[in-house]
């Protein structure tokens, strides 16, 4: 009874949170459906005859498809870069001892400590100098600097969690420490490396604040992009929100396939 | 031929010494056994021998050349890990490859050299398994094929049968001294399990708190201890130990009276003895201690008897059909051969002054 009480005051407590967090993506999806005028009536319509036609507005226009693409080529650019930079740094920390480990590890850590506002000024006019303003390869630099302290703190605990021995082992098998690392401990670490990979691609892809400024009109990410609805005077609900919903799909898609290497990539040696 | 030399080697991380000086030398073909508690510095000994850690002071040789800073991959060493460390993600046939890829042999050469390997150990149906589909056993004989499959110098082996089950062990056992034997490799291999280093070691080392406590042939640490550690680490039962004092070349405790000819006088001694020295004197006659039964243990080929003699317990082993009740007096002859004596307090052996 007991069990069975606790049970169901688990599933409530579950219910409810899904609806927390799913109800503003129903809202979007809902109001996508709605023509202007019933996007604003108050009371909020529940029940309406559905409309496709902000879909087909937001489909025939180019800008959202430059959203779009310049969103994949940064995060998946920045994720990438993030990743080789990141995965040797993080191995050094996790199997080698030298001078300044410790400081240089907090000093890592450090870098993310620092509010990112704080850097955008000196970004904007370090960028403006090198003519890196409004490229690819700009937004990508800056993501990297902003992320790389994330995937070196949580590879370097996945490494950590590897057996020392089977490297051990590479190495009396006449492996260098380059060979151990790529033969042995990437393919080993694979689990961590995806798992690390899509929550960077996450953050970048969402990253607004440094998008916005480094950014203009050769490179708008989808949540600058989205910004633009929002105007001076109006905001284009019915467009925002139906380009948002056609958006937000890749990113779920992408989520659902990876889902089961993101749950054991984060809780990997957590229990053993 | 390979000869191992490790000059006065020491280990120790900040303030915490694992390994005091340690001298050693090992001639081709040895198969040698570190044997002691955990902790004891016989892993760190072999992980200095490895390259896998560095020695904070004296040099390690091999056949006279010195490789005390050369990296484990130019040492041609094979090593078999107690956990077996198999790479996970390759299948067994790649697995024993692998040393071989690392020197450069084609694909088809090494497969081929590895799939003889894998005959030697038996697991040749098994080459396309990946690791997690073989048993303890299994794992540890491709680790085995692994370590064979290149010809090193040297074989170090760090406890690789404590994983395995009794039965499993008994074999592997026989396995490992065989191919030993057959390929006349140095070996050298860690273990805290007396059984596996008396029955596979030419030599034994024991070592304690980061020192050698002595090294000889099995026979000669089991029948010729040099201190107290050696002789209550080995043999199972354990050596017995009777406190007592020399005085007069006669070793005194309660009312017992045994010859000690020869040996210097201590205020503090011990008596071993081996459960096996001991023999039960008919009743009536007279023996060298009195004891009380405390416990009866038949063990099949033999009865062990628990039994105390005023000032602790020893162990003797009767003839199995020997059932004393518990509580009775028995008198017990000591074989004059089987006495050994120790200072208690350094825990030396005291021998015959000659």
């Amino acid at each position: 009874m007991k069990v069975f009480t606790s049970v169901w005051l688990r599933r409530l407590i579950l219910y409810v949170f899904a609806v927390w967090c799913i109800f503003p993506l129903y809202w979007i999806f809902l109001t996508a459906l709605k023509t202007p005028i019933q996007a604003m009536a108050r009371p909020p319509l529940f029940l309406f005859e559905p409309t496709f036609a902000n879909f087909a507005k937001v489909v025939g226009n180019p800008d959202i498809w430059a959203y779009f693409a310049s969103s994949t080529i940064v995060a998946a650019g920045s994720s990438l870069l993030t990743l080789a930079l990141g995965a040797p740094a993080a191995y050094i920390l996790a199997r080698y001892s030298f001078r300044g480990r410790g400081d240089f590890g907090f000093w890592l850590l450090s870098s993310r400590m620092t509010p990112p506002v704080a850097m955008l000024i000196p970004f904007f006019v370090l960028y403006y100098q090198l003519g890196l303003l409004d490229t690819h390869l700009g937004l990508i630099l800056a993501h990297v600097t902003l992320n790389l302290s994330i995937v070196v703190w949580l590879l370097r605990g996945f490494f950590s969690e590897l057996p020392r021995e089977i490297e051990e082992a590479a190495s009396l098998d006449g492996d260098n420490h380059f060979q151990v690392f790529a033969r042995i401990t990437l393919p080993l670490a694979m689990p961590g490396l995806i798992s690390v990979g899509i929550l960077i691609f996450l953050l970048s892809w969402n990253e607004f604040l440094f998008a916005l400024v480094l950014g203009d009109s050769a490179v708008r990410t989808v949540p600058v992009g989205l910004y633009g609805f929002i105007g001076y005077q109006t905001i284009a609900w019915a467009e925002l929100s139906a380009s948002a919903s056609l958006l937000i799909i890749p990113v779920i898609l992408f989520i659902l396939v990876f889902q089961r290497h993101l749950i054991r990539g984060l809780t990997m040696g957590a229990y053993r | 031929m390979t000869e191992i030399t490790l000059q006065s080697v020491t280990k120790s991380w900040g303030t915490l010494t694992a390994l005091k000086p340690i001298d050693l030398h090992i001639p081709h073909g040895e198969f040698l056994v570190l044997l002691g508690p955990s902790g004891c510095g016989k892993t760190t000994t072999m992980r200095i021998i490895a390259g896998l850690e560095t020695a904070s002071s004296g040099a390690v040789l091999k056949d006279g050349a010195d490789i005390t800073n050369r990296l484990p991959r130019e040492r041609n060493m094979a090593m078999v890990f107690q956990n077996y460390a198999l790479y996970p993600h390759m299948k067994v046939l790649d697995n024993v490859a692998y040393p071989l890829r690392a020197r450069g042999m084609a694909r088809a050469d090494r497969e081929k050299t590895a799939l003889a390997a894998l005959e030697k150990v038996g697991l040749a149906p098994y080459a396309d398994r990946l690791p997690k589909n073989l048993s303890g056993g299994q794992r540890q004989r491709v680790a085995l094929a692994r370590a064979l499959v290149r010809s090193p110098d040297v074989f170090l082996m760090d406890e690789p049968l404590s994983n395995l089950d009794a039965k499993l062990r008994g074999a592997m056992r026989a396995e490992i001294k065989h191919i030993q034997r057959e390929t006349g490799i140095t070996t050298i291999y860690v273990t805290h399990d007396q059984i596996e280093a008396m029955t596979l070691a030419d030599r034994v080392i024991i070592m304690e708190a980061g020192e050698i406590r002595q090294i000889g042939t099995p026979d000669q640490i089991y029948d010729d201890p040099d201190n107290l550690f050696v002789a209550g680490f080995l043999g199972s039962p354990p050596m017995n130990f009777i406190p007592g004092d020399i005085q007069d070349g006669a070793f005194r405790s309660g009312n017992a009276r045994i010859a000690a000819a020869g040996i210097t006088d201590a205020k503090e001694a011990q008596l071993g003895i081996r459960a096996e020295d001991i023999t039960v004197v008919a009743e009536g006659e007279a023996g060298d201690l009195a004891v009380t039964v405390y416990s009866v243990e038949p063990t099949g080929d033999a009865t062990l008897v628990v039994a105390d003699h005023g000032k602790g317990r020893l162990v003797l082993k009767a003839d199995k059909h020997f059932r004393p009740k518990i509580g009775a007096t028995v008198n017990l002859r000591l074989s004059p051969n089987g006495i050994r004596y120790f200072d208690s307090a350094s825990g030396a052996r005291l021998r015959t002054s000659q």
